[in-house]
């Protein structure tokens, strides 16, 4: 029956944060991996839904005023100009927005650029379009963006460069998690590739109110010719703790809108009902609200950095945007990422680039060991690392660099810090199991084989 | 900016299902088009979704018991041996089932065969997952599967072919069966044609899979809504074909809330996981408080079946009662779903176009249009006729020929060619999933339209069509 699967489909496995979450629940851990919350969204939100609900809100529909809403903050918020009748798509969250958009604008055959690391979800989509994933790596620690090495991942089949959530257009302020911080020049360095090649923006802005220290979200729409050639893609799963509502949008000019609105209908016929009601009163909240939201994952921040930084992990950059802290194991840890905490999938998933990258052959095996270690002993899940980076990057050319990039690859954790209070207490008290007299982390060395 | 979509974004146009929707929305008109009720969902069912969201199941989620009710249903209902923890994918609606189904399939040149008339959304997966349609025309006025037909539209290339919610594979249960042989009919809960597949008929489908080692791909949201005591089988019962089958299915139509999103896809493992794969590519989870309050509504018992079907045969029989008397032809009861795909009367000299039109975006370019004559009224805005019918009855339905495609492989003289065109421009359907109310309320406006002789009354078609 193999051989009745698509090429694509037989390249794709479950996603291994969500394989994370569900061990996380099945084991009773503490879900460190996966970026939802697990205290209650604003009572008033959940209140509007409800009230859909019994309203009877119920079946198919569109609702236009979360376009009049989106269009009236993206003008207080970023100053940006948007018609609510023609540039708005509403979709099953902003996973759904950026599927339909890789399909409204990719052929077969197109190149598409992407930082590195990056989010596991926009390389699957852009293959079921038929295009082709090309990574950039952004360069450790600083995670800064070589001009050239930019500049020459583009040829004559790039379609589109993606700003993933982990690089928002943010300024000032970058985000999770490396703690990748663009520079004005950076960004124009992005806007100046689209503009002369012509090439398409698409940007993945979750976590648009999730920043610190004082520091705002700018949209790379704003930047001088790149209103008209950027997709915006995001949702009210983080900035409102509803990931499991599913409404999201894409923001484009009025003919990419309405090609991502006529496949979005195809894909999922309409985004929920009674969550697109509700979505009217959580995108009417005010200041206060967003206020409160930096605050108080501001606070769960500086404790996580503690936290990790106490039991010897380091943290390089201080996120300054969305809640995940990409933590680097001590120096002195003979282990790697993959004997911190580990992706785990269905061994028996087949994952046909992984034969073709020997690098990363170990990205997503199960080691099953290792997780049973780190939740029996600590009772945390988290999210290795090295399923953030890819290794086509153009950077990968010479042994030395393939080589140099394995070993920072392997060195990262992923902590979700989206979690209550006392969630992150306990977290702290299950991972000080974890270390040894001299504070440093105490991990079991890595199986020999890995299945 | 136009070149800057894909070649299949250009192909796409706004569904003309969701355009009269939301035009009968916006004229307050009665909405007889789209297939949702206007009544209320289960109270309990509304319940268990209020206290999923009170009892924050908000975030991610998957929940498992519902692959264990499908299973359990599947077995009672149908007698299917499926395996809740590899079989089956859960879905944002039978929508995205489906979607991902042809992802998960479909390589760019497959083939896929479906029968027309058709829903109208298949075509755009297919298209999207780089796949050719290729329609077999099921021959009025009794939408009858011409073997021969349906055998040569295979090629090599030819890789699944669809059952749409037009055609449910509904058969009498096999005890039944064979008692009853020469007094039953094979009925499929076919919107909107009332379409019969004859034991012989389904039979033909399946060998032509097996011999071909082609998949099947149904749709099955209509499962429960079956009448006059016609039980719902589905095709993956048939010699071989479990294990070729994708069923996709949802609470939308079941359950009435369409705007819900849980669907599913029930395949082997191999294809489930496949399915799963790429649903979380496209859309993550499906809702997680509907997850939750679909466990309470795939919990229902037989009462709520029973109940769900002799409502909406009550409004079947009372909206063909409505429908003929004001001299539309409804040549076949429809034995599932709940629409009524209506002839227009012989006398008419109007086409489905003057009746109740598609309404598109005017300026929405579509390709296929301009290669195929015939069809170049399918999509057309005939913004005085929509007018019309609404001003004068207040009445909203879809147009029959939206649902006909014309690279049937029947169409190849011209002769045939101009029968298609002209049996396809007479139908309309209309969706009779409304309160009583709301029924009546149609029936008192279109009464409006019926002359001192009974017949609809209509204005002639504009020359331009825009």
């Amino acid at each position: 029956m193999e051989k009745k699967l698509s090429r694509v489909a037989n390249t794709f496995t479950p996603s291994p944060i969500q394989e994370l979450s569900h061990l996380a629940q099945r084991c009773n851990a503490i879900n460190l991996a996966e970026g939802f919350p697990d205290f209650p969204a604003a009572p008033a939100i959940k209140s509007a839904a409800v009230s859909a609900i019994n309203s009877d809100f119920n079946q198919y529909r569109h609702v236009q005023g979360i376009c009049e809403l989106l269009a009236r903050n993206a003008k207080e918020m970023y100053g940006l100009e948007v018609d609510p009748d023609t540039d708005i798509a509403i979709c099953c969250g902003q996973t759904e927005a950026f599927a339909a958009a890789m399909f409204a604008i990719i052929d077969p055959g197109d190149e598409v650029v992407l930082f590195d690391p990056c989010y596991e979800t926009y390389e699957g989509c852009i293959r079921l379009a038929g295009g082709i994933p090309v990574y950039v790596a952004l360069e450790p620690p600083h995670w800064t963006l070589d001009a050239e090495k930019f500049m020459s991942s583009f040829t004559g089949r790039t379609k589109a460069v993606i700003l993933n959530r982990f690089i928002h257009c943010v300024v000032f302020f970058w985000n999770n998690p490396t703690g990748k911080v663009f520079t004005w020049n950076e960004l124009e360095i992005i806007a100046e590739a689209c503009r002369s090649r012509d090439c398409l923006a698409v940007t993945d802005e979750v976590y648009e109110h999730i920043t610190y220290d004082n520091v705002k979200h700018v949209t790379l729409s704003l930047l001088p010719g790149m209103q008209q050639r950027t997709i915006i893609t995001s949702s009210v799963s983080k900035t409102f703790g509803v990931t499991g509502w599913r409404i999201g949008w894409a923001i484009a000019n009025p003919i990419v809108a309405s090609a991502i609105r006529n496949i979005h209908v195809k894909l999922t016929d309409s985004a929920p009902a009674p969550f697109q009601e509700a979505a009217l009163t959580a995108l009417s909240s005010g200041p206060d609200y967003f206020e409160s939201l930096r605050r108080d994952y501001e606070s769960k921040r500086d404790y996580s950095i503690q936290l990790l930084t106490g039991i010897g992990f380091q943290i390089r950059f201080k996120p300054q945007g969305s809640f995940f802290l990409f933590a680097e194991l001590p120096e002195s840890s003979p282990l790697s990422d993959v004997g911190a905490s580990l992706a785990l999938t269905d061994p028996k998933t087949k994952v046909a680039f992984l034969t073709l990258i020997i690098p990363c052959l170990l990205v997503l095996m199960v080691q099953v060991e290792y997780v049973k270690h780190l939740i029996e002993q600590a009772g945390v899940v988290a999210v290795p690392g090295r399923g953030f980076f890819h290794f086509n990057s153009v950077s990968s050319e010479s042994e030395e660099s393939l080589s140099a990039c394995h070993d920072y690859q392997k060195r990262y954790i992923r902590f979700a810090f989206c979690k209550s209070s006392a969630t992150l207490e306990a977290a702290a008290q299950g991972l000080s199991e974890l270390v040894d007299t001299k504070g440093c982390l105490n991990l079991p060395p890595p199986c020999k084989t890995d299945t």
